[in-house]
C-alpha cells in the first residue's frame, strides 16, 4: 500500500548556513511539484504555483510536563489548514528559525492525530555552515540537537575551507549522527531529488541508506598501502588539531589483498600501550603502537628493511596533518591504495551516536521491558534511533525507529536464508555505549 | 470485527445538495433560518436559501482561503474573515444576496495574517475576530472598538458568555476573559498549563469548559473558579456542546458520545453517559435550538441523528463522502433542517421533520 499522506520536509540549520539559499532554490527550480512552504522568517506570499505561509514557532508543553510530548501548535494549525484543500501540494518544505528544536517538530507529526493523518514526516535536512559550525558544536545544544536529529545534513559552504578541515569536520559530523547522509555543497546546490525525498521515518526504508553506519568503526580514520624499495625513508608532518596521533606502520605479505581486510587484523594493535615517538625518530615495521609527538612539524624516520608493500595506519586523515612519505632521494611516494575509515568515538561533543551490530536473536519481552524503561529515563536524551532486530520466534526483521519516547516499529523482510542480525543505531546526549551494548546483549535468547 | 450497522437504521430526507468549491471551513446559520453560508478553504462564499435548498450565489470572499464565516444575531449581515488579514461584512437581502458592507483589514503581515475565529457578542454589539495573538471588537458597522494581546500565543478560540458581555479566549496556557464593557477592569485569567483548543460556556455561563491539545477537557465553576479535567478521550475533544438545560456537556473526540452530567452533584467522581455507534471519533456535534434534537458526525463521514439527548442510539444516520467538517441545525423554530458539510466539499440539507 502506497502511503498517500503530503510529505513534509523539515529544514533545519543556524543563521547564515544557506537554509534561505536552498528554500529559494526549491520554489524557483523547476520540479513539477506543488509545494507549501511554512516558513519563519517574513517571506512573499504565492510565488508561481507555491504558497508561503509564516509560521510563529509556538512550541505547546503539556501537562503533564513531559516534553516527549511537546508539540508545535503553529504548525497543528497551519497543516491542519492545508490539509483541507481540494487541490493538495505534492509536498510541504517546513523552515525552522536557527534556534529551534527539531523534537517537538518531529513529535508533532507522531502525536497529533490529525496531522498524523494526513502528513508524514519525509526527513529532517540540517544545512550547516562549513566555515562556521565548529564554533557551533561545543556550545550550542540547538546546533547539535539540529546535527543529532538530522536525516541528511548539508555540509555548505565546503569552498570556504580546506579539504583537511572539511574532511575532519565529516568525520566529527557523522561521528555525531551515524544515522544521516552528509553531503557537501558550494551555495546549497544539493540535488532536489535528493533533499525532498529522505525517507527518513519511512520504515521500510530503515537503514537503506547508511554507508558509515554499516561500517564497522575503527580506531583510525585512514590507511595507505605503499610501495617502497628498502632504504630509509621519511615520514613528515604538519601540526595538526590534536598534539599527538597514533600510526601503525607494518609491512604486507603477499596474501594481504584489501586495505579493509588488513584493517580487521590490525586494529587491535591500536589498544596495546603505545610507545611515543617525537622528531628524528625511527619507527620499525611491526605490530607495535606507535604514539606520535607533534608539538610541531616533524619528520620521523622510517624503517624499510626489505623491498615490498607497506602500510601506513593513521588515526586523523593525511589532510590533517599533512602526511607525506619521502624515499631517502626526497621523493615524494604516492600510495598505491588508500582507504578512509569509519573512525570510532574520537570526539568528546556531549551528542553523539552510537551504533551496534551482532547476530543472535533477541528475547521479546526482555527486550521489551529494557527498551520501556530505557525510554522511560532516558527518553529526553535519546534523540532518535533506528534499527533492524531478530526477535526470538519472528522469522521476518522487525524494523524500529524512535523520537525520544515515541517508539514505532513493524514487521520486515524475512529473514529467509540470512543468519538473523540486530542493527541499531541510537542518537542522544552523553549515551552510555558500554551500557547500551551490554544491555542490549543481556536481552538476547 | 467491527461492523457498520449504518444500514439497519433509516436515513433522513435529504433536501438539498451543493457541491462546494473546495473543502468548507466553517458554516452559519442566519437568525432567521432563512439562509445558510458557507466558507471554503479556497476563499469563496457560498450562499444557500432555507427554503429550497438552492444556492443563491458565490463569490471570492478571501484571497488564501477563507477560515470563518458568522451570522449576526439578530439582523441580516454575516461575517467572514480569512488568510488574508481581512474581516468582511456583508448585507443579505432577497433582492441583493451578499453586498459588501465594511471590509475591515486587521493585519498586512503577509503570510502571518490569518483571522481564524469570528463570534458575535448575543445581542450583537460587537464581533470578536482573532488574528494571531490579537483580539478585536468590531461593530456591526465595521469600526474598531477594541484591540486586546492574548498571553498565551495564538487565540485558540473565542466564546462570549451566553448573557452579557464577557468575552472568553482560549489558547496555551488557559482562557483569559475580558469583561468588554468596563475598559479599566483587569480581564480574568483561568490559567492551565496547557494548550486549549475550544471553549464554550454553558448556556446559564456558570461552567466554562475547553477542549485540550493533550486529549482532555477542562473546565471551571463560575464565578468560584472551582477548576477539573476530564480525560479519556483517544483523540482531541475538541467538539464541545451544551444542552440547552445546562444539565449535560457533550464531547466529541471518541468513537462513543460522551454525556457529562452538569446537574447538582456534577461530573466529578461519575461515570459519565457513554455512547457507542460511530465507527471512528467524532469529530463534529450540533444540538437543535429546541434543545432536543442532536446530531453527531465522525471521521468516517457518518452523520447520526439522536431523538433526544440521552437516547441510547441513534434513529437515522446516513453516510457522507467523506470526514463530517461541521453540522449545524437551523435555528427556525418550525423546520427541522439539519446542514452537514464533508471534508471533500460537499453540503447537505437534511429534512428531519417527519
Amino acid at each position: 500500500m502506497t502511503d498517500k499522506r503530503i510529505p513534509v520536509t523539515v529544514l533545519t540549520g543556524f543563521l547564515g548556513s544557506g537554509k534561505t539559499t536552498l528554500l529559494n532554490r526549491i520554489l524557483t527550480e523547476k520540479h513539477g511539484q506543488r509545494i507549501a512552504v511554512i516558513e519563519n522568517e517574513f517571506g512573499e506570499v504565492g510565488i508561481d504555483q507555491d504558497l508561503v505561509i509564516n509560521a510563529d514557532e509556538e512550541i505547546f508543553e503539556m501537562n503533564n510536563g513531559c516534553i516527549c510530548c511537546t508539540v508545535r501548535g503553529d504548525l497543528i494549525r497551519i497543516l491542519g489548514n492545508l490539509a483541507r484543500r481540494r487541490d493538495k501540494f505534492d509536498r510541504i518544505v517546513l523552515e525552522t528559525t536557527g534556534m529551534a528544536d527539531p523534537g517537538p517538530v518531529a513529535q508533532t507529526f507522531f502525536v497529533d492525530d490529525d496531522i498524523k493523518d494526513e502528513f508524514r514526516l519525509d526527513g529532517i535536512i540540517t544545512l550547516v555552515d562549513a566555515g562556521h559550525v565548529e564554533q557551533h558544536l561545543g556550545n550550542s545544544t540547538e546546533v547539535m540537537a539540529q546535527i543529532a536529529f538530522a536525516d541528511m545534513i548539508v555540509l555548505n559552504k565546503s569552498d570556504l575551507v580546506d579539504t583537511a578541515t572539511l574532511t575532519s569536520l565529516q568525520a566529527r559530523l557523522q561521528d555525531m549522527n551515524k544515522m544521516a547522509q552528509i553531503i557537501t555543497t558550494n551555495m546549497a546546490n544539493a540535488p532536489l531529488d535528493k533533499v525532498l525525498d529522505v525517507g527518513g521515518f519511512d520504515l521500510t526504508r530503515a537503514l537503506e541508506t547508511n554507508p558509515a553506519f554499516l561500517e564497522p568503526e575503527y580506531p583510525f580514520e585512514w590507511g595507505g598501502v605503499f610501495e617502497l624499495n628498502a632504504g630509509d625513508h621519511a615520514l613528515a608532518l604538519d601540526t595538526g588539531p590534536d598534539p599527538d596521533m597514533s600510526a601503525l606502520w607494518i609491512q604486507l605479505d603477499d596474501s594481504a589483498t584489501d586495505l579493509t581486510t588488513v584493517a580487521e587484523q590490525v586494529f587491535r594493535h591500536f589498544s596495546q600501550p603505545a610507545q611515543n615517538v617525537g622528531d628524528a625518530d625511527l619507527m620499525t615495521p611491526g605490530t607495535t603502537h606507535w604514539k606520535l609527538q607533534l608539538p610541531s612539524a616533524v619528520t620521523l624516520s622510517l624503517d624499510v628493511p626489505l623491498e615490498g608493500r607497506y602500510a601506513l595506519f593513521t588515526q586523523h586523515t593525511p589532510e590533517e596533518f599533512s602526511i607525506r612519505l619521502y624515499t631517502d632521494d626526497d621523493e615524494l611516494c604516492e600510495p598505491v591504495a588508500e582507504h578512509y575509515f569509519n573512525a570510532g568515538h574520537t570526539h568528546d561533543d556531549e551528542v553523539g551516536s552510537v551504533a551496534f551490530e551482532f547476530t543472535g536473536t533477541l528475547d521479546p519481552e526482555l527486550f521489551n521491558t529494557w527498551l520501556s524503561l530505557l525510554l522511560r529515563t532516558e527518553g529526553e536524551n535519546l534523540y532518535r534511533m533506528k534499527g533492524i532486530l531478530a526477535i526470538t520466534g519472528d522469522d521476518r526483521r522487525t524494523v524500529f525507529q524512535g523520537v525520544h519516547m515515541l517508539f514505532d516499529n513493524q514487521p520486515g523482510a524475512p529473514w529467509d536464508n540470512e543468519t538473523p542480525y540486530n542493527r541499531l543505531v541510537f542518537i542522544g546526549r552523553n549515551l552510555n555505549r558500554e551500557y547500551l551494548e551490554g544491555a542490549l546483549k543481556q536481552c538476547l535468547s | 470485527m467491527f461492523e457498520l450497522n449504518t444500514t439497519t437504521l433509516p436515513e433522513p430526507a435529504l433536501m438539498a445538495r451543493i457541491v462546494l468549491d473546495d473543502s468548507p471551513s466553517d458554516i452559519s446559520w442566519s437568525a432567521c433560518g432563512s439562509w445558510l453560508a458557507a466558507a471554503t478553504t479556497s476563499g469563496v462564499v457560498h450562499l444557500v436559501a432555507a427554503e429550497t435548498g438552492a444556492e443563491l450565489t458565490t463569490w471570492k470572499a478571501h484571497d488564501n482561503g477563507a477560515l470563518a464565516v458568522r451570522w449576526h444575531p439578530r439582523l441580516p449581515l454575516f461575517a467572514s474573515s480569512g488568510q488574508d488579514g481581512h474581516v468582511k461584512l456583508w448585507q443579505v437581502s432577497h433582492k441583493e444576496p451578499g453586498a459588501l458592507l465594511a471590509d475591515i483589514t486587521l493585519s498586512e503581515d503577509a503570510g502571518n495574517n490569518w483571522i481564524e475565529h469570528l463570534d458575535w457578542r448575543p445581542d450583537g454589539a460587537q464581533l470578536a475576530a482573532s488574528c494571531g495573538k490579537k483580539i478585536i471588537l468590531l461593530t456591526p458597522d465595521g469600526s474598531v472598538q477594541q484591540t486586546y494581546t492574548f498571553p498565551g500565543g495564538t487565540v485558540g478560540a473565542l466564546c462570549w458568555r451566553p448573557k452579557g458581555a464577557q468575552l472568553a479566549a482560549a489558547g496555551y496556557g488557559g482562557i483569559r476573559i475580558y469583561n468588554v464593557l468596563d475598559s479599566r477592569s483587569k480581564p480574568q485569567d483561568l490559567e492551565w498549563k496547557g494548550s486549549l483548543l475550544s471553549v464554550k460556556w454553558s448556556p446559564d455561563g456558570r461552567v466554562i469548559a475547553a477542549g485540550c491539545q493533550d486529549n482532555t477537557v477542562h473546565f471551571w465553576r463560575m464565578p468560584e473558579l472551582r477548576d477539573a479535567m476530564m480525560s479519556g478521550f483517544s483523540y482531541k475533544p475538541v467538539q464541545l456542546s451544551w444542552s440547552n438545560n445546562n444539565r449535560w456537556l457533550l464531547t466529541g473526540g471518541s468513537t462513543e458520545l460522551i454525556l457529562w452530567p452538569f446537574d447538582k452533584k456534577g461530573p466529578e467522581g461519575r461515570k459519565p453517559l457513554s455512547l457507542p455507534y460511530h465507527p471512528e471519533a467524532i469529530c463534529a456535534i450540533s444540538i437543535a435550538g429546541s434543545g432536543q434534537r442532536l446530531a453527531t458526525g465522525c471521521r468516517a463521514g457518518i452523520v447520526a441523528l439522536w431523538n433526544q439527548i440521552g437516547d441510547v442510539t441513534p434513529t437515522r444516520a446516513v453516510p457522507l463522502d467523506s470526514r463530517v467538517e461541521q453540522l449545524s441545525w437551523s435555528p427556525h423554530k418550525n423546520t427541522r433542517l439539519l446542514a452537514s458539510t464533508s471534508r471533500y466539499g460537499t453540503l447537505s440539507l437534511w429534512d428531519v421533520s417527519s
